[in-house]
């Protein structure tokens, strides 16, 4: 039995096109019936914006999802100012930057859906990628304060290691998966398509009352309860 | 291509299903095609949502009249004998049967409470829920197919109450299980709802008071039982197989940890 995620119309700006999860939510996004308009993260939040709205009219759906094409990199306590502002202009300001120039026609609509993909909040290297993701978990709990009761939430989703990403390519699934007590629980890595259906559920009317969430869809991964 | 849910001819067993949040998640399990069996004390209620979900084009539920789960002795395994019985096998549990208040001590305990109050709470909202899921989960690795859906509480006790503990409990019981269980293709997630209309938060919030809560709300209103079932739905789907072991809060923001 087909589900109506009703989602059929709306118009859907994605970043991150060039990532296998970026390509999975606009593939996912695209069977819903939803308009979709994927983007380069690279082209700065100014042209995205008018490039998203030239294209789709109106955006009903923001995806921030190109922070999945980079890995965490390994930087040292001594990382200059400048690569630290860039590697968080890259992964936390732009996100930012989308969603504050979207949202007054999203509240002009009174409906709009806001999905973040994050990275992990369980750090086991030094890396500017984490306190980024910290930044995007806060800032999106707060901003839900502003604009909840405008039709709008905002989400996200934190995945764990995805086939197919640049973050993949690091590790070794036997070595993850292989033992009694695997490191990922499920046993194998996650798919793009297992983001993408959270995605679609979260940017359904359906999902109307949940905002302001982090969502592992990691097979268990992260260690944390809650 | 759109979505299937692939939820059509699986089983699942809700338990406190007579009203609100339970009810609601039987009600679309049913509507996706699963064959339900539906728990809770007062069999009136049960027969009603029987004949709601048979009105609505669903399969008619198998109904269980079940003990009072506050009290030891187990009533857990009663009623996962009855659904087995009735369903031959379950794929889904919705474990809702729970409650925020003991009803003979609403709102913040006394200190010199007695220890059944507190004992009775743990019982209902934890050890029933671990017993119901242990007993359920053999079948579930068997067959590499289950769902352990626990409705759950916030985890931000503003004063002493009996339904923090077991509400903690079944988080951290749900995230060592569902590492263990994760590889046989059985996810065990918790759903701590917002304030949601039903029975427990009519009786619970004068008029008044639902009018304060809601400037606490961001959307600045209290949800339903069909935004809890939604997601319900949602964890239930093969869809849904690489989230286990999480914390979904279904609240409109209303809880203030970020993380």
């Amino acid at each position: 039995m087909t589900k109506d995620w009703q989602l059929k119309g709306r118009g859907a700006l994605v970043t991150g096109s060039q990532g296998v999860i970026g390509r999975a939510i606009a593939e996912a996004l695209v069977g819903e019936g939803v308009n979709v308009c994927s983007v380069d993260a690279n082209e700065g939040a100014e042209a995205i914006v008018k490039q998203g709205t030239r294209a789709l009219g109106h955006v009903d759906i923001l995806i921030n999802a190109a922070s999945e094409v980079r890995r965490p990199e390994r930087i040292g306590a001594d990382v200059s100012a400048a690569s630290w502002k860039e590697a968080m202009d890259r992964e936390f300001e732009l996100p930012r930057r989308l969603a504050h120039d979207l949202i007054p026609a999203m509240i002009e609509a009174g409906w709009g859906r806001i999905v973040n993909i994050i990275g992990p909040s369980e750090p086991p290297i030094f890396s500017v990628e984490y306190a980024a993701s910290g930044a995007l978990q806060g800032w999106a709990k707060s901003l839900d304060r502003a604009i909840g009761a405008n039709g709008i939430t905002i989400n996200c989703i934190q995945p764990g290691i995805i086939k197919g990403t640049a973050a993949a390519e690091h590790y070794d699934e036997a070595e993850l998966t292989g033992m009694e007590d695997p490191v990922i629980p499920f046993g194998e890595m996650g798919d793009a398509a297992d983001i993408a259906h959270a995605v679609v559920f979260l940017c359904s009317p359906l999902s109307r009352y949940i905002s302001a969430i982090v969502l592992p869809v990691d097979g268990g991964l992260c260690r944390h309860q809650h | 291509m759109a979505m299937d849910l692939e939820l059509e001819g699986r089983t699942a067993l809700v338990t406190g299903a007579s009203r609100g949040i339970g009810r609601g998640a039987a009600l679309a399990l049913a509507a996706e095609g699963v064959k339900v069996a539906v728990g809770a004390r007062r069999r009136e209620l049960l027969e009603e949502l029987a004949d709601e979900i048979v009105a609505a084009g669903g399969k008619r539920p198998a109904i269980i009249v079940t003990p009072d789960l506050a009290v030891a002795g187990g009533g857990a395994y009663k009623v996962k004998d009855e659904a087995l019985a009735a369903l031959g096998h379950i794929d889904i549990l919705v474990n809702s049967a729970g409650r925020s208040q003991n009803p003979d001590y609403p709102g913040r305990m006394p200190y010199d409470a007695p220890d059944t109050a507190w004992d009775q709470e743990m019982q209902l909202n934890y050890v029933t829920i671990r017993q119901l899921t242990l007993a359920l989960i053999p079948g579930m690795i068997e067959r590499k197919y289950g769902r352990i859906i626990n409705i759950s509480g916030k985890t931000e006790p503003w004063q002493l109450h009996t339904a923090n503990p077991p509400k903690a409990a079944v988080h951290g019981f749900s995230k060592g299980l569902s590492r263990q269980v994760a590889k046989h293709g059985v996810t065990v997630n918790s759903i701590p709802p917002g304030k949601i209309i039903s029975e427990q938060i009519l009786r619970n919030y004068s008029e008044q008071q639902r009018k304060e809560t809601s400037k606490w709300i961001p959307s600045g209103g209290f949800g339903d039982p069909s935004d809890i079932a939604n997601l319900v739905v949602f964890l239930a789907s093969p869809l849904a197989r690489y989230i286990t072991g999480a914390v979904i809060p279904v609240d409109s923001g209303f809880r203030r940890y970020a993380y």
